[in-house]
């Protein structure tokens, strides 16, 4: 284990120079909170350190990549910050915890930007819900679930105007002639409009699928579904619909109809498929 | 299971070939296979596929394959020594692919493909830690492939400009070989760059190697660059071979006695400036077993 724990630590030095200094300087203090012995802390630094810097390009790569997925948080930070401060992540703890635990670098970019755009902004989260849809990544469902939200779907409240905003910024970055790179480095991208959310909600339902998209739904369904995200016995949903002021049949045919239109998924390997007679 | 030593008996004699990975016969002046295979049969005795599993097979693969041509398949997007890398979903995948080119075995870089999960932006090339610990958990995913595929895996050494660890590269993959009483693929190139960051003579550490072990070599081009005063060289599969390459393919081809294939990795250049390579090759491998073996 601990070869493949000083591989990951050697991931994180090659995109962060902050880290090479430091463990150049005290190998024993910067690493402390890894599992690595102290003879393996001290091949790191055995190394020419030039040598970590032989990719110069590693993290301009990797950024180009992860703007790619997240068009609209990045012409936004742009309103207020130069790209190359987006270099900032690979500096950071989040970064450095995703190597470290092998999470999606992409997901977790997507909630360091939406930190550095202001949790309150609203286009940060939704850009991050659809590149963790793009990836399906587990949920961690709870034990005994019978259903369970499709893993390319997710829902939420958003501020009201979320949505408008979103596809506005999205078809003027896909209308540059330039590359999103190219856009986003220029002045133009700076001169985003800010968003101007109310103060209502909108309930949207993301659908990273081959006919799906981003669209608004009904708050009710938007709360069945977010429910659903870590999965609920068939009891507990007929329960929660019933508290909803739904009959049992009514509730058991939207059920039938949520899983038809692919939005919800009976948990594999649970229970037999629910029947709905 | 019979030993690594009978196993290898039934391994082809595949000759020299080239390498390719998904699309790169398109790429602009990359080398044309086709013309390869016609004009020069002695040199395209086999294809060795690049596959990711994601990207799968490219039309040029495909049809080298339809008019039978020979293969091997060189995975890049494992990491031998994760035993979580090895998803079903991954497997199935392989097999799928292995089922299409029908390769004599399977081979690649034992190191880090990518990191975290395999997706985009995840992929790169690392070398191994170079440590005991690291050859036998890298062994173990040798062993555990073998058993899933049911071909021969055998693990290269990786290119890369840092090496971390307490072991020879050599040292660490006679361990990983005897572990999993396996073969391997020695890059000669990677394993030139190897010696020459390490301050190392060409040959070091090839005095007690199991030599009878390598069954594939590699031989490919590198350039050279300079970071803060640091000479540095890159793997870059041009036709610019190190002089310390054509030494070292010289003592494999003449020591490794169960060779089966030599690969000239210059799949991005214009048939034209290959051949003098490929010549270079088959001067370099004159006389051995291996060229006896394939008639060259």
């Amino acid at each position: 284990m601990s070869a493949r724990v000083l591989q990951r630590i050697i991931v994180r030095m090659l995109f962060d120079p902050t880290l090479v200094a430091a463990v150049y300087a005290d190998a024993d203090t910067a690493l402390r909170d890894e599992d690595v012995t102290s003879v393996e802390r001290s091949w790191l630094t055995a190394i020419d350190p030039r040598r970590w810097r032989a990719d110069p390009h590693r993290q301009a790569r990797a950024l180009h990549g992860l703007v790619q997925e997240f068009p609209v948080s990045a012409a936004v930070y742009r309103r207020t910050a130069p790209l190359d401060t987006l270099l900032r992540y690979f500096s950071s703890s989040d970064f450095h915890a995703c190597i470290m635990t092998g999470d999606s670098l992409a997901v977790v970019f997507g909630g360091w930007l939406q930190k550095a755009l202001g949790n309150a902004h609203p286009v940060g989260a939704l850009e991050t819900m659809i590149c963790a849809r793009r990836r399906q990544v587990r949920r961690g469902l709870t034990p005994g679930s019978d259903w369970a939200l499709n893993p390319a779907i997710d829902a939420d409240h958003f501020p009201f105007g979320t949505l408008a905003y979103y596809d506005t910024v999205l078809r003027t970055v896909s209308r540059a002639e330039s590359s999103l790179l190219e856009y986003l480095l220029a002045g133009t991208a700076g001169e985003t409009d800010a968003f101007q959310g109310g103060s209502d909600s909108e309930a949207l339902v993301i659908e990273v699928t081959d006919t799906g998209g981003v669209g608004d739904a009904s708050p009710e369904l938007v709360n069945l579904l977010r429910r659903l995200r870590y999965g609920a016995t068939h009891a507990d949903v007929l329960s929660e619909l019933s508290t909803a002021g739904m009959e049992t049949d009514e509730a058991l045919e939207l059920l039938k109809t949520l899983e038809g239109e692919g939005l919800i998924v009976q948990v594999a390997g649970v229970l037999e498929p629910i029947s709905f007679v | 299971m019979t030993s690594f030593t009978e196993r290898v008996r039934r391994l082809p004699y595949l000759g020299i070939g080239v390498s390719t990975e998904y699309g790169a016969h398109h790429s602009p002046n990359a080398l044309d296979i086709s013309a390869l295979k016609e004009r020069y049969p002695e040199f395209s005795g086999f294809l060795e596929v690049g596959v990711e599993v994601d990207k799968g097979l490219d039309a040029d693969t495909l049809e080298w394959v339809r008019r039978g041509g020979r293969t091997t398949y060189h995975f890049l997007d494992i990491n031998l020594d994760d035993p979580d890398d090895f998803t079903s979903e991954w497997i199935q995948r392989v097999l799928a692919i292995a089922e299409q080119i029908q390769p004599a075995w399977l081979c690649g870089d034992a190191g880090l493909w990518h990191f975290g999960r395999r997706e985009r932006g995840h992929m790169l090339l690392l070398p191994p830690v170079l440590s005991k610990e690291s050859a036998k958990e890298m062994a173990d995913g040798i062993l555990r492939l073998r058993e899933m595929t049911g071909y021969e895996i055998f693990p290269e050494n990786p290119p890369g400009h840092l090496f971390v660890g307490d072991l020879h590269l050599l040292d660490f993959f006679a361990y990983v070989m005897e572990f999993a009483d396996t073969g391997m693929l020695l890059d000669a190139a990677h394993l030139a760059i190897y010696q020459r960051s390490m301050g190392y003579d060409p040959q070091t550490g090839l005095d007690g190697f199991p030599m009878e072990r390598i069954v594939e070599v590699h031989v490919a081009g590198a350039s050279h660059f300079e970071v803060d005063g640091l000479a540095m060289v890159e793997d870059d599969h041009t036709v610019n071979v190190l002089p310390e390459t054509w030494t070292l393919l010289s003592t494999l081809a003449h020591c490794a006695s169960e060779l089966r294939a030599v690969v000239f990795e210059c799949e991005r250049n214009p048939l034209p400036v290959c051949v003098p390579g490929f010549e270079r090759i088959r001067q370099c491998i004159s006389g051995t077993t291996f060229a006896r073996q394939v008639k060259l």
